[in-house]
């Protein structure tokens, strides 16, 4: 019996195959091109009774197969398939764990190994990962779930990562009890008090609380046509040619930026490489901005991209109604920039409340975009560029998180993308496909203040709590199983004689 | 055995009372003004297994006080809008809402023990389902008391009504609430119960993955025209009750005058401003256009020139205040076509009276698609609406006016109901409230609130294509089936009653014959 409840060998299940058939499908929709909240519920839930009705090694690496294969299928086109299958082993670890140290523990607090592992990885691969942030969390499988989602405002995405991976622990962990209610009721009855309190408060969150009044008007617009890769291959092969093409997109610019403010605009916004340039010419353009925001007396963002011989720099220069360069961010997404470890936002306080800036891919960095949290940012302005048509809806996909992180307004403008506006609790204020609008100008009323969150002070307590759980866990599990295993080496003996 | 089901005992609980006590709380965030969407899904839950276990007479009374405190509650002052005095409203409207809702709950209780196993479950949903629709067609609120719009926050099931129309989203809350007391009467025992949860888990995970489907793949065709709206309207003029106006305007037309066309004023020099900076379409909210015949009339004029010189359509609604407040103001929307033609004109019919769907809508043909238009309320009749999708509309305008605070939230919460039905772009703006532009899913393109905004205008590029939908294509099929349904499963339980009456009367003949 001891011995049995330590080295439980692979339940027997003729469906095994169905489960991973269903993960399979699960996966596609759970990341990448596609995310439907669904899948991200089902997935890990399947995967993990796969895992605990196979043998150790068959089961991880069928559980990896299907990983690999659908992070590929889900990812091709946004990323190197080698990143993909990467991805999908990492995301393979917490089963594995889970199948190892799970049988050495009893009861209901096994189904806490799973969560807390999975917690512990994506926090610590994704919340400071220099590559490209936290783009592969399962958490943002939630997107369109917005009461959920106002969890993060207290633990980060972790909190939505942990939810999730408890929920597949406790729906395994009652179907290895057969359903039996008597069994598993007090079991439910914990995990669903804790969703229950969650889906409270996120909808009295969304219920009884808007922003204080009082908006500043951000017009935002795209004047972008060219293809950006054709047009650095052409800074590559003719410089001439490149000049001319890049200082022709200059005028629209200006002149849009001027018809902007004169419409009404307090902040004009440009996306992420409104204009490339050599440093002079951007130096030149940004000169001329300085003077539009003077004359029409507005707050101009301007997304820039500097082509040096040897580098290129993608930028986000402020200007305020004096003129003034006030905030000049260097982007630090996958490496373009500042190091990830030296970032230390820019923040301008303005009439319209304290205003920051970071570009694209930037916004994916949970720690980095912590900081506005911390230094009471109200409105972070996000330009952002997207190279690929099929790229356009998963990106976007990620913003609100950040919002209700941190409880700013956040716009993000975005050429070859989705254009959004959302508000400190992630309720969407304006929308704008890229591919789908004739005239690409985003108009937006933006609240001015921000929302105090418990996230943007602890930043990441919930994270490091999961490792510690995860640490505790995992030792604790260890240690039972050898006392067991040492038990059942001396049942024997002390048995014989009573027999 | 079979007796006992006939003579239907309640189930002895004791806590069948804090079920009660936690259905009425949860009644109150699920109707009214403060709708969250979790306790619409738990709240019937209780109160079903409150019945259950009462006998039932007694049980009905109680349901019946429940639904009339909670919903006391619920509604706050919505109440506040007709000429009655607010409390005497609450007093008739209460009872007879709680009458009417806690039927529910009495059918079920009468019903669902005659019927065998699982379909017993489909009692409480078949009538909720026929009963929100009869009782939407007739309400002068429309759809305003409906369950199902507690399910706002949830954009996914959302996407059922393009099918189903709301009343197949009744059908899906009320199904989970009988369901979870037959389980509960099971004791949970999984050998009892799964195969009845299969059933109703697949029915719920169809319309998780079809609205997941619908929300990810698909999209409004390319093309978008750029919509301005303005907001310059006088707050303290539109919070004033209409014989407020009438007696300021019987007994100080200088006033009433200055105020009313200065406004005026605002809106056209606006309108300019908006077209020269973009607008290809000029909205205004309802109740812009207020004055008296007078000046109404003029600014109807002014609207007709300046939409024809700056070549833009404008949506322009009035409201004429008489001097004799037994003339009953007139509140009107006109669409303004860039040749200054009058395209659409339509009174507001929302809110006045009882059973309102015969009214016919105006549809037109623009470069930016078909339109179509009501104002704020109106919204609110899926019969009416439902023209728009069966016509092809592509952008409905509805502008509205939100006088009474506690239910704008309320209120535009309803608006993408009606939108992912008929599969057109939203365009609703709206003065002292939240203003809501949507796509034809549903997707929120933009929203402000009116009261926190410090700038008067919104600037949205609206998609000009609209989306053809079932629920358009075929109407209220659903309901229809739900009505057929309902009356098959009233006549069955019925007839199985009677059947077992017998059985046990003649196995009770037998007994004493044997004995």
């Amino acid at each position: 019996m001891m011995k049995k409840s330590v080295r439980t060998p692979p339940i027997s299940d003729r469906w095994s195959f169905l489960w991973l058939a269903i993960a399979a499908v699960c996966l596609v929709f759970i990341w990448g091109k596609w995310s439907v909240s669904l899948a991200g519920w089902l997935a890990p839930v399947f995967l993990l009774r796969v895992m605990r009705t196979q043998k150790v090694i068959r089961g991880y690496l069928l559980v990896l197969l299907v990983l690999v294969v659908t992070t590929v299928i889900t990812w091709t086109g946004i990323t190197d398939p080698v990143i993909c299958g990467f991805m999908g082993f990492l995301a393979s670890l917490a089963f594995l764990i889970d199948r190892l140290l799970t049988p050495r523990l009893k009861g209901f607090m096994a189904t806490l190994v799973l969560p807390l592992a999975m917690t512990a990885l994506d926090f610590f691969i994704y919340n400071n990962n220099p590559a490209a942030g936290s783009i592969g969390s399962w958490a943002y499988a939630q997107n369109s779930n917005l009461v959920l989602m106002q969890l993060v405002s207290i633990t980060g995405i972790w909190g939505v990562t942990f939810l999730t991976a408890w929920f597949a622990s406790i729906v395994n962990w009652a179907w290895e009890r057969a359903f039996s209610w008597s069994e598993i009721r007090r079991g439910v009855a914990v995990y669903g008090g804790v969703l229950l309190f969650i889906l409270a408060f996120g909808s009295l969150r969304l219920a009884l609380f808007t922003p204080q009044a009082g908006t500043v008007r951000i017009h935002s617009f795209i004047v972008l046509e060219q293809d950006p890769e054709k047009l650095l291959g052409l800074w590559d092969t003719d410089k001439e040619a490149f000049r001319r093409v890049t200082l022709s997109m200059v005028d629209p610019l200006i002149e849009g930026t001027i018809r902007e403010a004169r419409a009404g605009a307090q902040i004009v916004v440009w996306p992420e490489a409104a204009a490339f340039g050599s440093p002079e010419d951007i130096d030149a353009l940004i000169a001329r901005g300085q003077q539009v925001a003077q004359a029409e007396n507005i707050y101009l963002a301007m997304g820039l991209w500097i082509l040096k011989p040897d580098s290129q720099e993608p930028r986000l220069v402020i200007v305020d109604p004096s003129g003034k360069i006030v905030l000049n961010h260097l982007k630090y997404a996958y490496g373009m920039g500042t190091p990830v470890n030296e970032v230390d936002l820019q923040t301008v306080d303005t009439p319209y409340g304290r205003l920051s800036g970071v570009l694209c891919g930037d916004l994916d960095y949970t720690s980095k975009i912590n900081q506005a949290g911390r230094k009471g940012v109200d409105i972070l302005l996000v330009p952002s560029f997207e190279g690929h048509h099929e790229q356009s809806p998963w990106h976007v996909r990620f913003a609100p998180f950040r919002a209700v992180e941190n409880g700013f307004s956040l716009v993000r403008l975005t050429t070859g993308g989705v254009s959004i506006a959302t508000d400190p609790y992630g309720r969407l204020l304006a929308y704008m496909d890229y591919f789908k609008t004739n005239d690409r100008v985003m108009v937006v009323q933006v609240p001015t203040q921000r929302e105090s969150t418990v996230y943007a002070i602890t930043g990441d307590l919930f994270g490091w709590l999961a490792v510690a759980g995860f640490v505790v866990i995992a030792v604790w599990a260890i240690f039972r199983g050898r006392k067991a295993k040492a038990q059942a080496a001396a049942l024997p003996e002390t048995e014989a004689p009573s027999a | 055995m079979t007796k006992n089901r006939v003579s239907n005992p309640p189930i002895s609980d004791r806590w069948s009372f804090l079920w009660l006590a936690i259905g009425t709380v949860l009644v109150v965030f699920s109707v009214g003004l403060q709708r969250i969407s979790l306790a619409a899904w738990l709240a019937p839950i209780f109160l079903i297994r409150f019945m259950h276990t009462q006998k039932t007479g007694r049980g009905y009374l109680w349901i019946l006080l429940a639904f009339t405190i909670s919903n006391w509650i619920a509604w706050g002052n919505l109440f506040d809008i007709s000429s009655f005095s607010p409390l005497l409203t609450k007093i008739i409207f209460i009872p007879i809402f709680a009458l009417l809702y806690s039927v529910l709950y009495l059918i079920d209780r009468v019903l669902s023990h005659r019927l065998p196993g699982f379909a017993a479950t489909l009692v409480f949903p078949l009538a909720s389902t026929v009963f929100d629709y009869l009782f939407t067609m007739a309400d002068p609120m429309g759809s305003f008391g409906l369950w199902p719009n507690a399910l706002y926050s949830s954009p996914v099931l959302m996407q059922m009504v393009s099918v189903t129309g709301i009343y197949g989203l009744t059908f899906l809350m009320a199904w989970f609430a009988s369901t979870v007391v037959w389980v509960w009467e099971q004791a949970f025992s999984w050998r009892k119960v799964w195969r009845g949860l299969a059933i109703y888990g697949a029915f719920l995970a169809l319309v998780i993955v079809y609205g997941s489907v619908r929300l990810s793949f698909f999209h409004p065709q390319p093309g978008t025209v750029r919509v301005h709206q303005i907001i310059d309207s006088d707050d303290e003029l539109v919070t004033m009750r209409d014989a407020e106006m009438a007696s300021l305007l019987a007994t100080d037309p200088a006033t009433f005058e200055r105020k009313t066309t200065g406004v005026h004023q605002k809106y056209i020099e606006d309108t300019i401003h908006e077209a020269r900076a973009g607008a290809q379409i000029v909205v205004w909210p309802e109740v812009a256009g207020l004055g008296d015949e007078e000046a109404t009339a003029a600014l109807l004029a002014r609207g007709k020139e300046v939409a024809r010189q700056e070549g833009i359509y404008l949506v322009l609604p009035t409201y004429t205040v008489y001097p004799d407040a037994a003339v009953p103001v007139d509140n009107r929307l006109y669409i303004i076509d860039p040749t200054g033609e009058i395209v659409l004109e339509h009174e507001k019919y929302g809110c006045t009276a009882f059973g309102l769907n015969q009214i016919e809508l105006t549809v037109f043909d623009t470069p930016y698609g078909k339109m179509s238009a009501v104002m704020c309320c109106d919204l609110d009749f899926p019969t009416v609406i439902r023209q728009a999708g069966h016509q092809g509309v592509d952008i409905f305008f509805a502008p509205s006016n939100e006088p009474i605070a506690s239910i704008v939230e309320t209120h535009v919460q309803q608006a993408p109901f009606r939108v992912i039905e008929n599969g057109f772009s939203l365009i609703r703006p709206t003065n002292l409230g939240v203003s809501l532009y949507t796509d034809p899913y549903g997707r929120v393109l933009a929203m402000a609130d009116q009261r926190l905004s410090s700038s008067n205008v919104m600037v949205v590029q609206v998609p000009t294509h609209g989306v053809r939908t079932v629920y358009s294509t075929v109407g209220d099929l659903f309901s229809w089936l739900a009505i057929v349904g309902f009356i098959a499963i009233v006549i069955w339980a019925i007839l199985r009653g009677r059947k077992t009456r017998a059985e046990s009367a003649s196995s009770e003949v037998a007994q004493n014959a044997a004995s």
